[in-house]
């Protein structure tokens, strides 16, 4: 909320001069978001005047002509435009000479009229875009006040953000009792006093339906008020320095109140709500209210609303309706200053989504006893303004429903508990009482604090340390490492494999990219089969789904670097994806990679060549096993967004952990991709960390190597025909690769060529050429018998 | 038969002339093979007279050895002019690119401003723990002291699921789910992706948090100060960095502190900059995980992973992170 920091000068006294109000406020909690100056020298010899009489013009109907006496000149005559001058009022004068906005004031001659100088607006001095009249100074000003005195210049306005807990620091008083307490003093709010109202003329039934919801309503009419007058500048000011716009004056004196005490007032045109009964009710399912910002609202009996006779016509402590609403024409008004359930209230303001000041203070709590001040003070200040006579004033309390005053069991040691460090208990004392607080000492370690009816955000005892920590100052506590039993912390092991992963896969080009964890259901449905988790609010529809995978995620990161002109990217993200089965919600650690472009770029001395299957499934491969030591099975497999030539089951012990391929060529087409793109993604919840668990001696016998082709039928995969050699568990085989597959000249077209190597090495003695041949032997027989291939001559 | 001085001189001539290994391989067959030259003389001594044969065999062996001299000689000048070649032609431009992938490669910023977090909290002694990223309204925000009428919860914009779930605004409940599991003294952090609604140049809907928690016997607020101004000088590697701590709320804490730094003027920024939130922990959250709080007390702390990164670096826009553009991501 903004103020004018001129305006707690005149509530806290001279004494605040010493202090830099903004940094106090952040200090005491109410953190002080800017500071915005507004200075006095964009005008110069601005004065004070008394207007002595104010006649008619000779030529204009519109215009008049006002005799004024400033401190140097007893009379100079001055042509005014404004319908709110009146004889009797002070106003600011712009002497001829003065300047404003550098512009120097002359002598001019309005319709034949001589004037010498001009009465100023607020326009005129910068206050607001347009206004209908001519500033009015407070009566009690003097001709020889200075100007800038009456203006409050210069002044800053200060924005505070309010933490929810302060809903008491939502008016100036309530900030000001925070710097009267910083300041070593207690803060005594003053209401103006209406008149007492001896015979109301006017009966008004308040029923209140529901009482919990409304435990306190006041309400008052005034009739024959002029809803135009221009209301003084010290009220207009302080609004608007509160960025509170102006609507018209009644409305701006509840405001103004409002801004004041803290206390939310509303006025409804006494003739259009036309009814001898104002009702405070829950709504009536369907029932309908249009409120005054031409919203129109349906209502039900979660929301609490205040009726006439036939309907609706506020959403109580939110916002008035429109049919009822207040216009500069109203001659009669209803004051309303009511103290609502904040539970109610903020239900409500969710409900509809609309927060306005009053919801906004209800919500956080608003001082019970402040309804009856904070009527008489609107009720005061608008029959001084706009003239009109208290008609009937009454208040309905429901006493049962009004919170009660909080009473706390407190213990003095428990602030040097909390702090680490001891604050005298005089000082403890003090600091409680200047903030309103009363105390009823029990024993010296046991005191009862009574907490005042504005603080709702004191329940407990560490909230009275806390009150007592804020004016001691935090900064005043020292800092002092805490001393622990030393034990080892584990290691988080999901921590510590993906910091694994991190540093070989970046270590290796790839880069790792951060996406949002929610993706529009285009992208998620191109890459998954999964029940999808849906978001009920998301905050567009292209972030509306929880991603099934990392690939509808890193997708679109791919599509964007692309259209940077990026030709060639390996990008990973470790992270988690969702998704929904039989009804239950899964969240898994996933690492996903992507391989796009070439894989190695134009260069002197190699060929640029395009990235393949080969490659990302060697990437996979390596990763895992420098990571966590396995290695995985690859099946062919079809999956949605996946080249269905081109990709994998990855499998690790018989289960399977992820998917590994090739964009599908359609999405290729579609997204216009100029470059090949694979990529694979794996669940990683089930690796640990590698970890040695012992070793095989190496053998220092010298190894033979011997490579055999074969030539088998073109349907047997690669991972069949190793298998099937694996399977023989030769003891002396200690490796074998596939390197050549051949299809072409000399094969038969339904065929195709394997080469091995086969590596033979034994821990006991040197081979023989027989052993070595007698496993080869073995070999070529099994893949003859199960495959029935023969050896490539 | 021919003098062995001759045969000397001879040599010499036939290796002056050769220049390649192969020549002089040649040669050493002329000389030293099995018809060769010194083979030869050394046969006709069997043949000569025993008295003769002694000086005979005496010149032979010198004239030998004089010619095994100009072999190793030139064979070892004959090398070196080979190995000078060999270098000179083997002699590459080392400014020419490298054979390189072209990939640069690295680990995300966000990721290595986290790692440099959970780092320092791991040498002083913290656990790290992670949790659900869908959480429930009890670990969110009832544990945690925010009911559902609470202010603060208009402050954490949540996303729903469709079933009444969501997503978790904070680190906090992976907190909850440790104080219930373990019993004081307790010194972790939880760090992880929290999602709030909003969208703007200072807010993602999606961002990071480290959360920390430490409870014991005595802990205090300045206990509270101690820690989290030895992780921000240690962070920011300074250790006379400008701190400001001020009272603030947080529903879960009590009291509770918003910790500002000011940064030396190099990032062009003299203002206070929030990075934590902290706080001792509320009465009522320890109850909500059965802790005795006359017994043990503690303190949380909290901060922006984003906000650490960008202070650190002077990144402005937040949104950067995500967009993952490779010319973004490649300068960390």
């Amino acid at each position: 909320m903004k103020i004018s920091e001129a305006w707690l000068y005149d509530l806290v006294g001279k004494k605040l001069k010493a202090i830099n109000v903004g940094e106090v406020l952040t200090q005491l909690g109410l953190e002080v978001d800017s500071t915005e100056p507004l200075r006095n020298d964009s005008h110069r010899n601005l004065v004070c005047c008394f207007i002595k009489e104010v006649q008619a013009h000779p030529k204009s109907d519109k215009l008049k002509i006002c005799l004024v006496e400033t401190a140097r000149e007893k009379n100079a005559s001055v042509v005014c435009g404004a319908k709110n001058v009146f004889a009797g009022a002070k106003a600011v004068f712009a002497p001829v000479g003065a300047t404003l906005f550098k512009n120097k004031v002359a002598s001019k001659n309005i319709a034949g009229v001589k004037s010498q100088g001009f009465l100023c607006s607020a326009e005129d001095l910068g206050f607001e875009e347009r206004s209908d009249g001519i500033i009015l100074l407070p009566q009690d000003s003097s001709i020889n006040d200075d100007i800038n005195d009456l203006l409050k210049l210069p002044d800053n306005i200060i924005d505070i953000d309010l933490t929810p807990n302060r809903g008491d620091c939502f008016s100036a008083f309530g900030i000001a009792r925070e710097l009267c307490a910083f300041l070593d003093s207690s803060f005594n709010p003053e209401y103006a006093e209406a008149k007492a109202l001896r015979n109301p003329k006017r009966s008004l039934a308040l029923e209140i339906e529901d009482k919990k919801g409304c435990p306190i309503y006041t309400a008052a009419i005034l009739e024959g008020i002029e809803n135009h007058a221009v209301l003084p500048i010290n009220i207009t000011e302080r609004l608007r320095r509160a960025g509170i716009q102006s609507i018209n004056p009644v409305v701006d004196i509840t405001n103004y109140v409002m801004l004041k005490t803290g206390q939310p007032l509303h006025a409804f045109d006494e003739i259009k709500t036309s009814s001898k009964r104002i009702k405070v009710r829950r709504g009536r399912d369907t029932e309908k209210l249009k409120l005054l910002n031409e919203q129109e609202i349906v209502l039900d009996d979660d929301c609490l609303v205040i009726a006439n006779d036939k309907e609706a016509i506020a959403l109580a402590g939110v916002m008035g309706g429109i049919s009822t609403g207040v216009s500069s024409g109203t001659n009669s008004v209803i004051l309303e200053s009511a103290f609502f359930n904040p539970i109610s209230i903020a239900k409500t303001a969710r409900k509809f989504n609309i927060q306005t000041d009053a919801s906004t203070r209800f919500e956080r709590g608003v001082d019970p006893s402040l309804c009856p001040d904070a009527l008489e003070e609107a009720i005061a200040l608008i029959t001084k303004y706009c003239g009109g006579r208290l008609v009937f004033r009454k208040v309905v309390s429901s006493d049962t429903h009004i919170p009660p005053k909080q009473r706390i069991k407190f213990r003095p040691i428990k602030v040097y508990k909390t702090l680490g460090i001891e604050i005298p208990r005089a000082n403890i004392k003090k600091i409680l009482i200047n903030l309103g607080f009363e105390i009823r000492i029990i024993s010296e370690d046991l005191w009862e604090i009574e907490v005042p009816s504005f603080r709702f955000d004191i329940e407990i005892e560490m909230d009275v340390v806390e009150e007592v920590i804020r004016f001691f100052g935090v900064d005043k506590v020292p800092s002092i490492l805490p001393s622990i039993t030393l034990s080892p912390s584990d290691n988080n092991k999901y921590i510590d494999r993906e910091r694994k992963i991190r540093t070989a896969l970046s270590a290796t080009g790839f880069n790792e990219i951060v996406s949002y964890s929610f993706v529009s259901s285009k992208f998620a449905n191109v890459f998954s089969e999964m029940e999808l988790i849906k978001l009920k609010n998301p905050i567009s529809k292209e972030m509306d789904i929880m991603r099934p995978t990392i690939l509808s995620s890193m997708f679109p990161v791919i599509l964007h670097n692309k259209s940077r002109q990026i030709e060639q990217m390996n990008l990973f993200e470790i992270g988690k994806v969702f998704f929904k089965k039989e009804g239950k919600h899964y969240e898994n650690s996933m690492l996903a990679a992507c391989r796009y472009g070439t894989v190695s770029r134009r260069h002197w001395c190699q060929e640029a060549r395009d990235s393949d299957f080969f490659d990302v499934k060697n990437d996979l491969v390596s990763l895992f096993s420098n990571c966590f030591g396995i290695s995985f099975d690859f099946m062919a497999a079809k999956f949605n967004g996946f080249h269905p030539g081109q990709s994998a089951k990855v499998n690790y012990q018989g289960r399977s952990v992820g998917k590994i391929g090739c964009l599908h060529p359609n999405l290729e087409k579609f997204y216009d991709i100029n470059y090949p793109l694979y990529f694979f993604e794996i669940d990683l919840s089930l690796f640990d960390l590698r970890s040695c668990q012992g070793f095989t001696p190496t053998s220092k016998y010298p190894s033979v190597s011997r490579d055999i082709s074969i030539v088998i039928r073109a349907e047997i995969t690669a991972a069949m025909c190793t298998n099937e050699i694996e399977e023989l568990n030769l003891p002396l085989l200690k490796n074998l690769e596939l390197f050549d597959v051949y299809k072409g000249q000399g094969i038969d077209p339904s065929k195709k060529s394997f080469s091995l190597g086969l590596i033979f090495q034994s821990s006991v003695g040197t081979l023989t050429d027989k052993e070595v041949d007698d496993s080869v032997d073995l070999i070529v027989t099994r893949l003859h018998d199960v495959f029935g291939a023969q050896l490539r001559e | 038969m021919t003098n062995k001085n001759d045969l000397v001189a001879e040599a010499r001539a036939d290796l002056e002339k050769s220049d390649t290994l192969k020549e002089i391989e040649d040669l050493k067959v002329k000389y030293f093979g099995k018809k060769g030259a010194i083979t030869q003389l050394l046969k006709t001594l069997g043949s000569l007279p025993s008295d003769e044969r002694k000086q005979a065999g005496l010149e032979i062996h010198t004239a030998k050895s004089q010619i095994d001299t100009l072999f190793s000689t030139k064979l070892e000048k004959v090398t070196l002019k080979l190995i000078d070649e060999q270098i000179r032609n083997g002699t590459v431009d080392v400014t020419l690119p490298s054979r390189n992938s072209g990939l640069k490669g690295s680990s995300h910023p966000i990721q290595q401003t986290l790692e440099k977090i959970i780092d320092i909290f791991s040498r002083l002694g913290f656990h790290c723990e992670s949790g659900p990223e869908i959480e429930d309204e009890f670990h969110n925000f009832e544990a945690l002291n925010i009911s559902e009428h609470h202010p603060a919860r208009a402050m954490h914009d949540t996303f729903y699921l469709l079933d009444g779930k969501l997503l978790r605004t904070h680190t906090s409940p992976v907190q909850i789910r440790y104080m219930r599991q373990n019993t004081p003294p307790l010194a972790m952090i939880a760090p992880g992706k929290v999602f709030r609604c909003d969208y703007d140049q200072t807010h993602t809907p999606m961002f990071h948090q480290v959360e920390g928690l430490f409870i014991d016997k005595d802990a205090t607020l300045a206990n509270l100060k101690g820690l989290v101004t030895q992780f921000l000088q240690v962070y920011f590697n300074n250790s006379n960095l400008k701190m400001r701590f001020r009272p603030s709320y947080f529903p879960f804490t009590e009291p509770s502190l918003e910790i500002d730094i000011k940064l030396p003027s190099k990032f062009g920024l003299d203002s206070w900059l929030e990075v934590m939130g902290c706080g001792m922990v509320h009465p009522k959250v320890l109850k909500n995980v059965n802790i005795d709080h006359e017994k043990f007390s503690g303190f949380a702390f909290g901060m922006g992973v984003e906000r650490l990164c960008m202070l650190e670096h002077g990144v402005s826009d937040l949104r950067q992170f995500f967009t993952n553009d490779l010319n973004f991501l490649n300068q960390f």
